[in-house]
């Protein structure tokens, strides 16, 4: 079974004649331990698809018109509250774009880090909403006796929270601990958050674009951090880019997403090597290259259509090179080209 | 920051009120109605007291010469409790004796120190604004974030009850409402009395502002943040929220506080607050009603001056703090 599954989903933003079509039939699984990089342009529903596995898009506006999402098996759009408020945090953990924002202002980190844990694992355990606990007892909060131990100390949360912080790679964490958010650079923002979302041992990490609002050398050094956490942990990691450059550097599996569906669906290294559909193919050749000379960078003629007003058709089409006057009659269907391998266009080869 | 010094002296003061008061605030003697203040004089290195004797025609007392009796500081006196707990009958200062009385701010129509009823009136008076404060904020900021947070129908219901409080003149709601109380209250069912009716106008603003604030608030990434790691609404609120609109609230608690102050002198005066013989600013200030009394012992109108004085102070201690935690300056 995988960790989470999603299967035709679609989101709307309002109702009736007045809905909007953010995602629209995306489908993707994401095993244990894996790596998957969602890309694509801004506003294609990237990170309405990431908030949704833990259901965090805020209904209204919002809505769920179709689809499932299977975390562990158990579908989030028909979990009860409580149950969620376990699986939030407890089976996925997110890291957002912008690491400043993303710690309350008014609070040092250290409490900050302490709330996750006293809500996931207040006795220091494995976390509550550990999949095996949430199985064999519907209750949630409830775990088996023979893991519960003694109510730790205050002293005790405090160590946790100081190995969490060393496990991000803040020096000196005895100190940082009391810090407030904005006494620390971004790069280190974005630690305590990292280790914000760790307290609870999350099974999957979805990171929403967490290196963007970071400069280069901080981004090399908090995808460094992800990749060694991987590792480690043996979590699996959605991550939402629009950098290519880090798809290769991360990514098991890439899925492309253009206008609220997934284009393309490939292991990460085959995608890079060899892009199949023309929007992927036109972002691959987007990207500037070292060696490349002074040249004009390319770019992808026209904009990206605006939700609600997308075409008919295939979405890409009006933009796309290889566009047949049949592409704008119906919406293409993903197609399976190799095994592991979907594309969104007839005409991939 | 004058402001903050000076409450910080007028709560002290407050505090120790049986203390630093000569006489008990019911402690009356007619022989001494409407006697004018009294004050002690240097002599030699010693501060006396000077004695009146009544002189010709009612409530005139003029000065017998050469007849004093010195003051003394830690003097024993009428008996009073320390803080509502610890019996106690040493004094700040006094006399010690009946016919050498020291009335500092005058007596009034029974003869009963000013300065000592100012006093214990303070108690009164000044507690009523902060524990008012501290109970219609709490309410406010509660059910203002509740209504921010969750919008929708829970919003639209809470925000058109805080209208409708709103919407009903304070003054004529705070009477009518006292007026539903049985008469004969006790004095200190009186004053909670006055401080639920207080807090039940004063909350409905708060939480109107607290409730915009929250609705920028909680599109905050912090808020997300808090919801991802599976925190509960209700905590999100209390932890992650209402701690952000501090820096306003404490501002806006200091500039309300007088309110509260005259809301209960405003009841007294009216004759529905604190009842005789309990001391309030606001009764006290009722026997200087009679323009009479006004033009013959304008002494009786020392209340009125602490309530100016410490309305004065709570305002400018709220204009200081609100430049100092003005964020948007920064």
């Amino acid at each position: 079974m995988n960790l989470l599954e999603i299967r035709n989903l679609q989101l709307d933003f309002g109702v009736g004649t007045e809905a909007l079509r953010a995602v629209d039939g995306v489908s993707f699984s994401i095993g244990m331990g894996e790596t998957l990089c969602l890309v694509g342009e801004s506003g294609c529903g990237k990170t309405v698809t990431a908030l949704s596995i833990a259901r965090l898009v805020p209904t209204p506006p919002a809505h769920y018109v179709g689809g499932e999402i299977l975390l562990n098996g158990r579908d989030v759009l028909k979990m009860p509250n409580g149950e969620l408020r376990n699986i939030r945090g407890g089976v996925v953990g997110y890291i957002f774009q912008e690491p400043g924002a993303a710690l309350n202002p008014v609070f040092r980190i250290g409490n900050q880090i302490r709330e996750s844990l006293k809500l996931h694992r207040p006795d220091l355990g494995a976390p509550v909403s550990d999949p095996a606990s949430l199985k064999d007892s519907n209750a949630p909060g409830r775990r088996p006796a023979l893991r519960r131990r003694v109510r730790p100390s205050k002293k005790d949360f405090h160590a946790e929270v100081i190995r969490l912080l060393k496990l991000v790679g803040i020096p000196a964490p005895e100190s940082r601990i009391k810090s407030y958010p904005f006494e620390m650079s971004g790069g280190m923002q974005q630690r305590v958050t990292i280790a914000m979302a760790l307290a609870s041992e999350p099974k999957l990490l979805v990171a929403d674009e967490p290196t963007t609002a970071l400069d280069v050398t901080i981004q090399a050094q908090i995808l460094e951090l992800l990749r060694d956490l991987k590792q480690r942990l043996g979590m699996a990691i959605l991550l939402i880019t629009h950098n290519l450059g880090i798809v290769g550097d991360m990514a098991d599996r890439v899925a492309v997403m253009y206008a609220g569906q997934i284009v393309e669906l490939a292991p990460a290294k085959e995608l890079l090597r060899r892009p199949l559909h023309p929007y992927t193919k036109a972002l691959m050749n987007a990207v500037p290259r070292l060696a490349g000379g002074a040249d004009r960078l390319s770019a992808i003629p026209g904009n990206v259509p605006r939700i609600g007003n997308f075409p008919p058709g295939c979405r890409f089409a009006p933009r796309c090179p290889i566009a047949r006057p049949e592409c704008s009659q119906k919406i293409p269907e993903l197609l399976v080209v190799e095994p592991g391998r979907w594309v969104r266009c007839p005409f991939w080869q | 920051m004058a402001g903050g010094v000076i409450l910080i002296f007028l709560y002290a003061v407050a505090l120790f009120a049986g203390f630093v008061a000569p006489y008990r605030y019911d402690n009356l003697d007619t022989d001494y109605s409407f006697h004018q203040p009294i004050w002690p004089r240097l002599e030699g290195l010693h501060l006396v007291v000077p004695r009146y004797a009544p002189g010709n025609g009612t409530f005139v007392y003029q000065l017998v010469p050469h007849d004093t009796k010195p003051l003394r500081f830690f003097i024993r006196g009428d008996k009073y409790k320390l803080f509502g707990l610890i019996p106690a009958t040493i004094h700040l200062f006094g006399t010690g004796d009946k016919n050498y009385p020291i009335f500092l701010l005058g007596a009034d129509q029974f003869g009963r120190d000013v300065l000592s009823r100012l006093l214990y009136g303070s108690q009164i008076s000044l507690s009523i604004g902060i524990i008012g404060i501290l109970l219609s904020f709490s309410f406010g900021m509660i059910i203002g974030g509740i209504s921010g947070y969750f919008s929708g129908v829970t919003d639209t219901v809470i925000m058109r009850l805080c209208e409708l409080i709103m919407s009903i003149p304070a003054l004529y709601l705070i009477i009518s409402l006292r007026a539903t109380f049985p008469p004969g209250m006790s004095s200190s069912q009186v004053y909670t009395m006055i401080i639920i009716i207080l807090s039940f106008i004063g909350w409905a603003g708060m939480a109107r502002v607290i409730r915009g604030m929250t609705l920028s608030l909680r599109e905050q990434q912090f808020v997300l943040a808090a919801r991802a790691i599976g925190q509960s609404p209700l905590k999100i609120i209390v932890r992650h929220i209402l701690p952000n609109t501090f820096s306003y609230v404490i501002v806006a608690a200091t500039l309300s506080v007088p309110y509260y102050i005259l809301g209960e002198v405003v009841l007294s005066f009216l004759g529905v607050g604190i009842q005789e013989p309990n001391a309030s600013w606001g009764n006290m200030l009722t026997a200087a009603q009679n323009t009479d009394y006004l033009r013959n012992y304008p002494w009786l109108l020392a209340p009125g001056a602490a309530i100016f004085v410490t309305v004065l102070a709570f305002n400018f201690l709220g204009d200081g703090l609100r430049d100092a935690a003005d964020t948007k300056s920064l």
